[in-house]
């Protein structure tokens, strides 16, 4: 699920486009009713101004309850914050000790889309301008004016980041399973599979390959640039290098949960095409899924190494040569014997650390460029701040890849 | 009939390697290799151990000789493993000699 500060960029955004549309008439009062609701569940939360409490409650008891069309923007912004007031709701113990700053920019955030909205309805009733619902907005616009002059900008950690948890089917949920369910895996001395290393490491790969493509998107609000697409690029190949296993290098057993999980999670990415328009809530579902796989990639690093210090690799019996066999000729070709000091576990933990370097510089990146976009006291936008390089080793798009909401979560 | 399986499983593995240490731009080489790996996890499931074999000339010639070693058996192969298989024999065609 979006984040809090992804809430109040829609919120912003949406009430941007509501300022662009003509508003008919009859049309401006439609709506409100939910918006008062949202507003008043949300400053309850936060700590109310004395001012606009009873106005909005004036609304909500003397106004008509007439919904805007579904498709509108009034509309879009009372469900967001609708869903604002959930999100801050659910945290209620981080919302009350969250510094006065961010506690004082929400409100004026909500505040101030507030007075915008009610500026296009006044705007739009000048034809009737005693009516009792207009002098209820007018008042309303009057209490809000203040905080409409604070600047927009994104808030501190941990308000900002607050979010009501993995949306049923998204990639976020798809994510979530799959890293526990690998965590689960990757810990366990006895269940540990090749499998599990190898489709672990591919999910991964895929993961990053998915995000070089999403963040490479100009028009998200992580957008990375030429380096940054490169840095993730190389987290793909170094990732698809670590889930190749010689034919000959096994660790048999059962993952059978794991391969669902995974299977769920491929399932996630070729949704994309539904949820193409949401590129920035695409672009922070991808971060947290590239944040989730460098947390599996540590944990996938130090299994490897156990199993080799542990000498659990099995070598084939064939494969290790004739010189094996003279030197135990009680080994048959077809078998598989405990790795008797081969290179291949040196080799897959090479790789690995390889692999977990490149991951890490690449999410390294993208959490450069959010502070260098969302800086404090930096208006918040929707459109990239700067001009955009072609990557030099950008990817080719295909038909699956990511999809989803977004919800943040810190490293 | 399990040094059979074993066989399949074995070029099954090669076709997994093959494809990952390729070049792989778009991801779909990934994309296959891990559906590859997932049919691998269901022989293991069944408890067939893999045999080695020497890798085919390309990933999908090593799944062609999967599929030619389990289409000579096919009462021996478990149904589940049936219709991926036949979704990654149809890929790797789709998608040229890989």
């Amino acid at each position: 699920m979006a984040t809090v500060d992804a809430l109040l960029a829609a919120l912003h955004d949406r009430t941007g486009e509501l300022m662009t549309q003509p508003t008919s008439p009859e049309a401006a009062m439609l709506g409100w009713h939910r918006l008062a609701q949202g507003t008043i569940r949300i400053l309850a939360t936060i700590g109310p101004p004395p001012d606009v409490m009873p106005i909005l409650q004036k609304m909500l008891r003397d106004m008509v309850r007439r919904d805007a069309p579904v498709d509108s923007a009034m509309t879009a912004i009372g469900y967001t914050l609708g869903v604002l007031a959930d999100t801050l709701n659910s945290h209620p113990d981080t919302v009350n000790h969250a510094d006065h700053a961010s506690r004082g920019q929400l409100r004026s955030c909500v505040l101030g889309a507030l007075h915008q909205v009610a500026m296009v309805t006044l705007t739009a009733m000048h034809t009737d301008p005693d009516s009792r619902d207009r002098r209820l907005v007018r008042d309303l616009a009057d209490a809000t004016e203040a905080a409409s002059y604070v600047p927009w900008r994104a808030l501190h950690e941990p308000l900002g980041g607050l979010s009501l948890g993995p949306f049923p089917g998204s990639l976020d949920e798809a994510v979530d399973r799959w890293a526990d369910n690998a965590t689960d895996i990757l810990n366990s001395r006895t269940r540990i599979t090749s499998y599990a290393f190898q489709r672990t490491a591919a999910t991964i790969a895929r993961i990053c390959h998915a995000a070089a493509i999403a963040f490479a998107d100009p028009l998200g609000e992580r957008h990375v640039d030429g380096p940054g697409e490169a840095a993730m690029v190389r987290a793909f190949q170094a990732w698809q290098i670590a889930a190749d296993w010689p034919p000959e290098v096994r660790l048999g057993g059962r993952t059978t949960e794991l391969r669902h999980r995974s299977r769920e999670l491929d399932e996630a990415f070729a949704a994309q095409h539904l949820v193409q328009a949401e590129t920035p809530l695409q672009q922070d579902a991808m971060f947290t899924a590239l944040v989730q796989a460098e947390k599996i990639a540590a944990q996938h690093q130090s299994a490897l190494i156990r199993v080799v210090a542990d000498g659990g690799l099995w070598i084939s019996v064939q494969a290790l040569g004739p010189a094996y066999q003279t030197r135990h000729p009680g080994a048959s070709r077809a078998h598989w014997v405990p790795d008797p000091g081969t290179a291949y576990g040196a080799t897959l933990i090479d790789r690995g650390e390889r692999a977990s370097r490149e991951l890490r510089a690449a999410v390294d990146h993208v959490e450069q460029r959010e502070v260098v976009t969302r800086s404090p006291g930096q208006a918040h936008s929707p459109t990239p701040c700067e001009t955009v390089a072609p990557a030099e080793h950008s990817l080719q798009r295909t038909s699956t890849t990511v999809a989803s909401r977004a919800r943040n979560m810190g490293r | 009939m399990d040094s059979v399986l074993g066989q399949a499983l074995g070029h099954l593995r090669q076709a997994a390697h093959q494809l990952l240490v390729e070049p792989d731009p778009t991801g779909q080489a990934l994309s296959l290799a891990t559906e590859i790996l997932d049919i691998e996890n269901l022989f293991e499931e069944l408890s067939v151990e893999p045999s080695w074999v020497p890798a085919g000339d390309s990933a999908a010639d090593s799944l062609a000789a999967a599929g030619q070693l389990l289409g000579r058996t096919v009462e021996a192969v478990p149904s589940q493993v049936w219709p991926p298989l036949l979704a990654v024999l149809h890929k790797a065609g789709d998608h040229g000699d890989r």
